[in-house]
């Protein structure tokens, strides 16, 4: 039984990845069913999701048109993390 | 010993000539006294008193200050960091950042300085701003006073945190009230009692009103606070900015009071043009004239007073609030934005294609809103340079057929390209379409590639896609008849006509699905469509620069298939 578990899991572990990238956004929508911000990237097909939390980082890549480094998982897409890029030193 | 002694002082004295400890210099220029302060979060005071909590890595500083008088402020942008004379952060400034001193350049020698913005003064303080600034402030200060070690920057943070949570208790009281007097639309007055959640764990912030009949107020804490009233048919009448907002229990101050629409400040909402400079204000122009002719013509007598719905960020944001409230109390709101959802859907557009920025774009516009510089070719209109570069890039109209066994055979390959990342599909059609359109194209098959443009969804692979593209071929039939199939291994399990193709995919809009020449209209989500093109192998990316190679479309191509490969493993 133990091994059946196991087997069931890693396949999904190996799957869920978080990742970064440098993206633009270009549009932010609220969502009401996910409670999250619909992002809508620059040279992307996919759909992100960020919560709440990183709104000012995202509006910041909104209305400056430049690229943050964005931490998302690879399965569904949810934004953990957002950091501006070009440190000032 | 005294010789140790001098020693010593040789080599060390040079140190004691650097800056020591924390120093910090704002945007405006104040520099503040960090002394107590050893490490970074840091406590500091300015010259006034007033005491800051910083906080600065390379990326990003923030600070809150606390007045001699308990006042708040969270929006306080260091402009200079420094920790042992090392530069730890300093500030970009850039044109149009609204903050008195960032974003205007520098004068060049003979040229005369340009004006000084001024930002017009701050509004009064309602029950419902200082309740923001209290909950922004133990919010910012949860990121601020994160990891700090320094003993005067943690007892600093302490007290400040209490502060906070008294002065939120005191207000959150008549903030959030249940009954409320609202004053809208020139002098009308009418009270409104506020709607339940759908669950216990939700805030339903819409308020049912008696005045207008079948009112509802509409709290949207950070934008302008509306009143909607229905007509006849559950239909949407009017949306009237409210101008003031009273918690009858307590008259002190407002809860919530508006700022007068002003288009030429460029500013709307409770905050009005604050801190907007010339430069933006100028770019917020810009946009609303491009908004406006993007804007369908509804019912004549309702469309002045439904531009803000006619935003789908605004319906969007509606449409979350009503989802929280309760459903019979809520449902003629929710049946009067579905039906004018619909009304968007069925209203007359047509098509702009223009050149942007060597981006050849698209986009549905008011056919009342048509520029006068543009030409049309059948329902589609062209500006500038756009009909020759769209020519370029057409689908082929008397292609190169094959019959469905070399489509099948092509689909079959192509799932067993080992270098595409078939199971990461949340991302990067467009490099599999171009890498299978260019494969196919080598063996001598004719390809162009069919694009969809909307909210698009295949719950069953959990995806989400703003758009999609997939090669096509022609294939035809014993009886001499070609239809468009398309090649997607990542949606299909083999070459399907382009209607089975759409259909695999669910929309989130309420209007049907248009064919429009490419590229696609961009905003066609927010008109409630959702747009089918086709075009030519050779568009790699919608938005791509005109200019764009070949080559740099197979680096990135590769690139991408690369990193989505690493993705899936």
């Amino acid at each position: 039984m133990r091994w059946l578990i196991l087997a069931l899991l890693i396949p999904g572990l190996g799957f869920a990845k978080t990742v970064s990238e440098p993206m633009q956004v270009v549009k932010m929508n609220w969502s009401a069913e996910k409670k999250m911000y619909r992002l809508t990237m620059l040279k992307h097909a996919a759909v992100y999701w960020a919560p709440k939390k990183l709104e000012l980082c995202l509006l910041g890549s909104l209305r400056t048109q430049s690229e943050v480094s964005l931490s998302f998982s690879t399965k569904n897409l949810h934004v953990s993390e957002c950091k501006t890029l070009n440190p000032s030193k | 010993m005294i010789k140790l002694l001098l020693l010593s002082a040789f080599f060390f004295a040079p140190l004691a000539l650097l800056a020591e400890g924390i120093e910090v210099t704002l945007v405006d220029g104040t520099e503040l006294d960090c002394s107590a302060s050893t490490s970074i979060p840091a406590a500091c005071v300015a010259p006034d008193g007033t005491r800051y909590l910083i906080r600065a890595d390379e990326r990003s500083a923030n600070a809150i200050s606390l007045a001699s008088d308990g006042s708040f402020n969270v929006m306080i942008m260091p402009k200079q960091v420094k920790w042992d004379d090392q530069i730890i952060y300093e500030a970009i400034s850039f044109p149009g950042s609204g903050f008195p001193g960032m974003g205007m350049p520098a004068p060049r020698t003979g040229q005369q300085a340009p004006p000084q913005f001024t930002p017009p003064p701050r509004p009064r303080s309602t029950f419902r701003s200082d309740f923001l600034i209290y909950t922004g402030a133990l919010s910012s200060l949860d990121f601020t006073a994160f990891g700090a070690t320094d003993e005067a920057a943690i007892k600093l943070s302490e007290e400040m945190r209490t502060i906070a949570q008294s002065k939120l208790a005191e207000v959150s009281e008549y903030a959030n009230p249940k009954n409320i007097e609202v004053e809208y639309d020139q002098g009308k007055k009418s009270s409104c009692e506020l709607i339940p959640p759908k669950q216990a764990d939700m805030v339903c912030t819409i308020y049912r009103c008696q005045e207008p009949e079948s009112g509802f107020y509409i709290d949207s804490q950070f934008g302008t606070p509306t009143i909607i009233s229905l007509g006849p048919n559950q239909k949407i009448q009017s949306n009237d900015s409210v101008d003031i907002v009273w918690n009858p229990l307590n008259r002190e101050r407002p809860v919530v009071e508006n700022i007068p629409f002003n288009t030429s400040l460029g500013g709307y909402g409770m905050f009005g043009s604050y801190g907007m400079s010339p430069e933006l204000q100028q770019q917020a122009q810009r946009f609303r004239i491009q908004s406006q002719r993007q804007r369908p013509t509804l019912e004549q007598p309702r469309s002045q007073t439904l531009q803000s719905l006619n935003d789908p960020m605004s319906r969007s944001f509606l449409t979350s609030l009503v989802e929280s409230c309760d459903e019979n109390a809520i449902k003629p709101l929710k049946e009067g934005i579905t039906s004018f959802r619909n009304e968007i859907a069925d209203a007359e557009m047509v098509q702009l294609i223009e050149v942007t920025n060597n981006v050849l774009s698209s986009r549905l516009i008011n056919p009342g809103a048509i520029p006068e510089n543009a030409c049309r070719d059948g329902e589609t209109w062209y500006r500038g340079q756009s009909y020759e570069f769209s020519r370029e890039i057409i689908a082929n109209s008397s292609p190169k057929t094959i019959d469905m066994e070399t489509a099948t055979r092509l689909f079959n390959e192509a799932r067993a390209m080992d270098d595409i990342s078939w199971n990461y599909k949340a991302d990067g059609c467009y490099a599999r379409a171009h890498l299978m359109a260019r494969r196919f194209e080598e063996q001598g098959i004719h390809v162009d590639k069919v694009w969809i443009k909307g909210d698009l969804r295949v719950p069953e692979a959990g995806i989400q896609w703003n758009f999609h593209v997939a090669p096509i071929v022609y294939v035809e039939d014993s009886a001499g008849n070609v239809q468009k199939m398309v090649i997607d291994p990542s949606l299909m399990d083999g070459p399907v006509p382009v209607a089975q193709w759409s259909a695999k995919m669910e929309k989130g809009v309420v209007g049907e699905t248009i064919e429009t020449p490419y590229p696609f209209p961009g905003n066609v989500m927010n008109l409630e469509r959702t747009a089918i093109a086709y075009s030519s192998s050779d568009p790699y990316l919608p938005y791509d620069q005109i200019s764009m190679s070949e080559e740099e479309k197979m680096r990135q191509s590769n690139e991408t298939m690369v990193r989505y490969l690493g993705y899936s493993q």
